[in-house]
């Protein structure tokens, strides 16, 4: 009750449609009203990025959660002049990528999570995705998953353009191939 | 399988991108028309990148937001060293305010620092010597520049803090 009237106040204080980028900016003068909108607003897509990304629902909270107090600490170092989304995307992806590298990946099952019909067809998909090594899934899951252009994810994951490109290429055949044998 | 399918299957990435030149593309869909299994694997490559964005997931729990608020308040905590010259800032204070009302009183202080006030304004006018201050005039004139140089030094201790550790 008391979360949703915290919400209602925030609603009246932000229009729905308040840009990202303003949001930043009052964020970074202090404003944690602005940046609990910015939570709310990315949660749902980090929290999905770190899921795909770990498979794991604990970790992925852990990971998310990281994210959104790194952006915390790091508003300060946002330029206000630029648009937000490249830049929260780099800090998320680094922040992606520099997590399993301090934690090593235990075996996991995939947990069911979704309503089992809702996931027959992606089931496939998702266990292959889940065996991508990670210098091959983290770049699928910014480009098909969150949409990122190669360039942002270049800059996010501090590779080339061609080796963005050339990652993409190689997750996708072995999913393919993985895919086309299990259906043949 | 053939050589000629392995070869057509290392580029079907690059094929669907858009990417190979024009005669190596007409080339890989020559074979695809007569080759049913990379058509297979064409028809494969060419979804998985729908597929991919369609991938569920969970929805985020909703602990998350309250965590990371939780988190981010806890940092917003002044760290201790922004407190240690509040200290001395505060112990010289003290020893001013001591030496103001224990030792001579407020009306003693004025009563002086209007003569000597008096005095100074007499020997700039070339009517009188120098006045000799008071050792104690000093001893609280030395505690107040101790007090502002430690509150500068404060000043640029908190000017250097994020502003959302000062709100």
């Amino acid at each position: 009750m008391q979360a949703e009237r915290s919400l209602a106040t925030l609603r009246a204080r932000f229009a729905d449609d308040t840009g990202a980028d303003a949001l930043a900016r009052a964020a970074r003068g202090g404003d944690l009203e602005a940046f609990e909108l910015l939570v709310r607003r990315y949660q749902r897509r980090i929290y999905a990025l770190a899921y795909q990304h770990l498979r794991d629902p604990d970790e992925a909270q852990d990971l998310a959660q990281e994210v959104f107090v790194r952006l915390f600490r790091g508003l300060e170092r946002y330029d206000a002049g630029r648009p937000f989304e490249p830049w929260f995307w780099r800090l998320a992806g680094n922040v992606a990528a520099s997590y399993r590298r301090r934690r090593p990946a235990a075996p996991v099952d995939l947990p069911a999570t979704a309503a089992a019909h809702e996931r027959e067809d992606t089931l496939p998909l998702e266990r292959a995705l889940a065996d991508l090594n990670e210098e091959l899934r983290l770049p699928v899951l910014l480009h098909y998953y969150l949409d990122l252009p190669l360039d942002e994810i270049a800059t996010a994951l501090g590779l080339s353009l061609s080796a963005v490109k050339s990652r993409l290429h190689r997750a996708r055949a072995i999913l393919r191939r993985v895919l086309v044998e299990e259906v043949g | 399988m053939a050589a000629v399918c392995v070869r057509t299957r290392d580029q079907l990435e690059a094929l669907v991108d858009g990417e190979l030149e024009a005669s190596r593309g007409a080339e890989l869909r020559a074979h695809l028309a007569e080759c049913a299994d990379c058509r297979a694997h064409h028809a494969e490559a060419c979804s998985l990148p729908t597929r991919l964005a369609a991938v569920p997931s969970p929805e985020p729990p909703g602990a998350l937001v309250a965590d990371v608020l939780r988190s981010v308040r806890r940092e917003r905590v002044p760290p201790l060293h922004l407190w240690g010259p509040l200290a001395i800032e505060l112990a010289l204070c003290l020893v001013a305010l001591w030496y103001v009302s224990g030792l001579r009183g407020l009306y003693v202080l004025a009563q002086h620092t209007s003569s000597d006030v008096g005095a100074l304004l007499a020997w700039g006018a070339g009517g009188a010597q120098l006045p000799a201050p008071p050792a104690g005039d000093v001893f609280l004139l030395l505690v107040c520049a101790l007090l502002v140089a430690t509150s500068l030094c404060h000043l640029v201790l908190l000017s250097r803090q994020s502003p959302r550790v000062l709100t």
